[in-house]
């Protein structure tokens, strides 16, 4: 196999791009308002919680508009590729049953092709960020950091769901519903500092409440975010990643006996 | 010459696990045993041959028989239970045409898409970019999206990025059976070629007269076993005798019939088949539509057969065969060949087969007729040599007498 092995690597970014490209191009070909649509969800969902909670019931958070929508958008991202990534095998079945296809490649796709969209709703964000709260500092420049730090922790997660989709065929009816409960144990409407000390010890848990404390920091604040609890995550995510990777390896000889 | 494909002793364990597949809720009700209870069963078993470069191998056998178990093993994406796949160089496979392609997307995108995913990188799809179009013989279209593409153009362009990987082993499941004629030749040209390259070639098809065709060996697989191995010829034919048998041995006990000729059809004689459908009826029509035994030389016949149903079955294939007083085969096809889908039939259906003309030398000639089970395992009804057609004219010789005109055109000064 050696000799193939640098061709390999290469081919697998190619298929990579060529399947992002045809998500990404198709998404917005088949919908003429196919880039509204990618920034209309989140903006439709600040609305409902602005009107809720800034205006009904006020939770009296600063910038409340921003704080909500860099919840929304961090949150989209990783929600939108773990629910495509538990389906990737039996949705692309016919891909996975070509000699010499790269299986692995199919959760990574599903989570950049997701952080494409991320980055277009971005601008939209920083719109608001600056409009409301504060313009671009230096502290900008954790953000490409933030986004890998999330970009490992979701793939991770995708490679186990995916994975376990293959054996256990209700996962895909399980992690929504997970994934609604992660809707709220992290502070997307609300904010760290309005829950108890007991309920805080139990979102620390929740690795996505340290990335979305921090992108707040950064947008909002204007200030460097928690690098010791950035990089808590980011060691956490490495480590998942080793070993759901090597789980999904395993799997996937049995993939196709699966499906 | 050195074989470059080598498959020793693959076996390849399934297990029955019912009709649902297993889920969470399941393992935790049952327990890891539980959710993985089943009947293990051997979809492949002892199975081993060699492919050398330039060699085409075919592999025949009903559905269910183990030949896309045995397809995925060498393609690698299933891993065999026992034994292994010894590949000289990376496995290619011509599988499904349009794999990956997006409907919205134009041509020239899906070319990439289908490039990549065929195992090219980007750069090696770009440098062969216009060959693969002027292949397609896509180019005024090339930029339009692939929704607006017949179905005859969509397979022409999975097909033609599909060939342009220059593979040393390949893989083929049926997909020659798609397509029009005109595209079936260039496929098959094209694999000559890639024989005449060197490229290592394993065949899967239900169609016994292609796999006789292009292949030069065959493996015949039976439940997951090897049932022979030899010339393409030798095999298929040996496929074909037990194709009869099981439908001889199928056949039930059945009242005499008289064909409209006032031939007798006789059960496990010149009537064969498990009886769920039957050909009832059958007439030979002349051009004018009246019911005969005989037409004039270059004069077309339509044969026609009525469905009766005891059982309802999925699907079938209707097939008839020509051969003349000595025996010699003459025309023979069927409903999948010509790429005609017979509906689920319940009885009463008419099937009518035109041949607009029949350019066969004046004699005696009989036609034998069928309906056979979709994997080809047996026959529902089969008439062997049942009805009789006459041509008529004025002799000549050889199988073939067209209507002819002869034109002397003078010499010009």
């Amino acid at each position: 196999m050696r000799p193939f092995d640098r061709r390999q690597i290469l081919h697998a970014l190619d298929v990579l791009t060529v399947l992002i490209a045809r998500d990404q191009k198709s998404r917005y070909k088949s919908t003429a308002m196919g880039v509204v649509w990618a920034v209309a969800s989140p903006l439709l969902f600040l609305l409902i919680f602005y009107f809720l909670f800034a205006v009904i019931m006020p939770l009296g958070i600063a910038n409340y508009a921003s704080h909500v929508l860099v919840g929304i958008v961090v949150w989209t991202w990783f929600q939108t590729s773990l629910s495509e990534a538990v389906t990737c095998i039996p949705y692309n079945a016919t891909l996975v049953n070509l000699p010499r296809f790269p299986v692995a490649v199919l959760p990574v796709a599903s989570v950049l092709s997701n952080g494409v969209t991320f980055l277009m709703t971005f601008p939209i964000l920083l719109i608001l960020v600056w409009v409301q709260a504060a313009g671009p500092s230096l502290p900008y420049l954790a953000l490409p950091v933030l986004m890998l730090v999330q970009a490992v922790l979701t793939l991770g997660l995708g490679y186990f769901v995916a994975a376990l989709n293959v054996s256990f065929r209700d996962m895909r009816y399980i992690v929504p519903i997970l994934l609604q409960l992660g809707y709220f144990l992290t502070p997307i409407f609300y904010d760290l500092s309005m829950v108890s000390e007991r309920g805080r010890m139990v979102l620390s848990l929740n690795p996505l409440v340290a990335l979305v404390t921090a992108y707040r920091a950064v947008l909002i604040e204007g200030r460097w975010p928690d690098w010791g609890a950035v990089a808590a995550v980011f060691v956490f995510a490495l480590i998942l990643l080793a070993l759901t990777l090597r789980f999904f390896r395993r799997s996937s000889d049995r993939f196709l006996e699966e499906i | 010459m050195a074989p470059i494909l080598r498959a020793e002793g693959l076996g390849k364990a399934f297990l029955h696990r019912g009709r649902h597949p297993t889920t969470l809720r399941g393992f935790v009700e049952g327990g890891w045993r539980g959710a993985r209870a089943g009947e293990q069963f051997w979809a492949l078993r002892d199975v081993s041959f060699e492919v050398a470069p330039g060699e085409m191998l075919g592999i025949v056998g009903h559905n269910g028989s183990g030949k896309s178990t045995l397809l995925r093993l060498l393609g690698g994406v299933m891993r065999p239970d026992e034994g292994r796949v010894v590949a000289g160089a990376p496995v290619n496979g011509l599988l499904d045409l349009n794999t990956g392609m997006h409907l919205d997307l134009s041509g020239r995108e899906n070319i990439l898409i289908s490039g990549v995913l065929a195992g090219l990188l980007r750069s090696e799809v770009r440098d062969r970019f216009d060959e693969i179009v002027a292949f397609a013989e896509l180019a005024p279209f090339i930029d339009d999206p692939v929704r607006t593409y017949s179905a005859g153009m969509r397979l022409r362009l999975g097909f033609a990025t599909a060939v342009h990987v220059r593979p040393r082993i390949l893989l083929i499941d049926e997909v020659l059976a798609v397509g029009d004629a005109a595209f079936q030749r260039k496929c098959i040209e094209r694999i000559d070629r890639f024989r005449a390259e060197g490229c290592a070639i394993v065949f899967i098809s239900h169609d016994m007269g292609q796999v006789e065709q292009v292949c030069n060996r065959a493996i015949w697989l039976d439940h997951g076993e090897v049932r022979a191995m030899g010339s393409a010829v030798e095999v298929v034919g040996a496929y074909k005798a037990t194709l009869m048998e099981t439908s001889r041995r199928l056949t039930p006990e059945g009242p005499q019939e008289m064909t409209f000729q006032g031939r007798a059809l006789i059960a496990g004689e010149n009537r064969i088949g498990s009886g769920e459908l039957r050909l009832d009826r059958v007439r030979l029509l002349g051009p004018e539509g009246a019911v005969t035994g005989s037409v004039a030389q270059g004069q077309g016949v339509t044969v026609q057969a009525r469905v009766d149903v005891s059982r309802p079955v999925p699907s079938a294939f209707f097939s008839i065969t020509i051969t003349d007083a000595g025996g010699a085969l003459c025309f023979d096809t069927n409903s999948q060949v010509d790429g005609v889908a017979l509906p689920d039939l319940t009885g009463g259906e008419v099937i009518e087969l035109t041949l607009d003309r029949l350019d066969l030398s004046p004699g005696s000639y009989t036609i034998s007729l069928g309906l056979w089970q979709s994997d080809w395992s047996h026959a529902y009804d089969y008439h062997a040599d049942a009805y009789a057609l006459e041509v008529s004219g004025a002799a000549s010789k050889g199988p073939l007498a067209p209507p002819r005109r002869w034109v002397i055109h003078p010499g010009g000064a």
